[in-house]
């Protein structure tokens, strides 16, 4: 994550004078052995044009690919996750994540869909479609299994388990 | 072993040309080709253990097997990029992203590609994998656990758990999976 932070600086730090140009060749290899060791530490990676909020908050366990456009604030990401294009489809667009979305462990997000705010997304689920506001998704595919959901304790903890209302859906 | 280096390599160059294919360009998708590192590693590991039957070099294969065994266990900690040698993986195999990839006892046709956390491996309790044609492409966290046949061209979509036997060209989705479409061209996205 801090690696990211820093690669998106040096992206869009544009040097001017001659020893701005060197010291820019120095912070390239410095970024290339930057996000090669975050890549390998974490075993996940962040794509450079992913604007990530602040207070985003990633699962130490690694293993998340993240190419989406956007993921707002208060969202927990939890470990296994993948969110990207549709396969040979990079025009189409990536997924746009909302603020205090709660995605749990071994999600799959792909496609240029939009995911709105407070959603919860149950462990293990694959995503291909919108996702309204406040809404719980689970399975494969994905269906809504709760309409208005209270995901704020949830982002408190670490837990991964979800004990859903009954007598909703 | 060098034919299948050869195909794998030109299959990555095709792979990364993505309109500016510069000598630093290459060198940076190499440093970020996990996969790739991880499949020379791979082929690296087979010949060395074919070359210990080898009447004349036998010795300096075993010697440097602990040299082999070493860049394997560095690939499967720090990539999370498990490609056992007793799978047999086709030239010209496309690995995506690292991390949670377990390939063993399987064997894989050419021209495939494979995702991150996909798994490729025995049923539990079981000893043969399932037997991928050529020209397979099988998506992110899919998961093919037992001796299943995967015609040649088939698609696994992302996230599908396979439990039966794929026909040629079927795409295939869900959990279990179920044959979605028929005749699928998926050479687009290989």
């Amino acid at each position: 994550m801090a690696g990211h932070r820093i690669t998106r600086r040096y992206l869009e730090w544009q040097p001017s004078t001659r020893a701005g140009r060197a010291l820019s060749v120095v912070a390239a290899a410095g970024v290339e052995l930057l996000s090669y060791a975050s890549a390998v530490v974490a075993k996940g990676q962040i794509a450079d044009y992913c604007a990530v909020e602040p207070g985003v908050y990633f699962s130490d366990l690694g293993n998340i690919m993240l190419g989406a456009s956007k993921v707002g604030r208060g969202t927990v990401i939890h470990h296994d996750v993948t969110i990207g294009a549709r396969a040979g489809d990079h025009v189409a667009g990536m997924p746009s994540i909302g603020r205090d979305v709660w995605i749990g462990p071994g999600c799959v997000l792909y496609g240029p869909i939009r995911v709105g705010d407070g959603v919860t997304i149950l462990p293990g689920t694959v995503v291909s479609k919108d996702v309204p506001d406040r809404h719980v998704v689970q399975g494969y595919p994905a269906r809504v299994v709760c309409r208005d959901f209270d995901n704020a304790a949830l982002r408190r903890t670490l837990a991964t388990e979800v004990r859903l209302p009954t007598g909703t859906g | 072993m060098f034919d299948d280096v050869r195909v794998d390599w030109r299959r990555f160059k095709r792979s990364i040309q993505e309109g500016r294919a510069t000598r630093l360009h290459v060198l940076h998708k190499l440093l970020h080709g996990y996969g790739q590192q991880a499949l020379l590693v791979y082929r690296l590991e087979r010949w060395v253990r074919h070359m210990r039957t080898h009447p004349l070099v036998w010795p300096a294969a075993i010697a440097a097997t602990p040299t082999v065994w070493l860049m394997a266990a560095y690939v499967r900690r720090a990539y999370g990029i498990h490609l056992d040698s007793s799978a047999t993986i086709g030239p010209g195999l496309l690995i995506g992203h690292l991390g949670g990839i377990h390939v063993r006892q399987c064997r894989i046709g050419a021209q495939c590609a494979i995702q991150q956390r996909v798994r490729l491996e025995p049923a539990p309790g079981g000893s043969q994998g399932p037997r991928i044609g050529d020209r397979v492409w099988i998506g992110a966290h899919a998961r093919v656990s037992g001796a299943f046949r995967i015609g040649d061209g088939a698609t696994v979509a992302p996230g599908s758990v396979v439990l039966c036997d794929v026909e040629p060209g079927w795409l295939m989705a869900g959990n279990p999976a179920r044959a979605v479409r028929s005749g699928v061209d998926n050479s687009g996205i290989l």
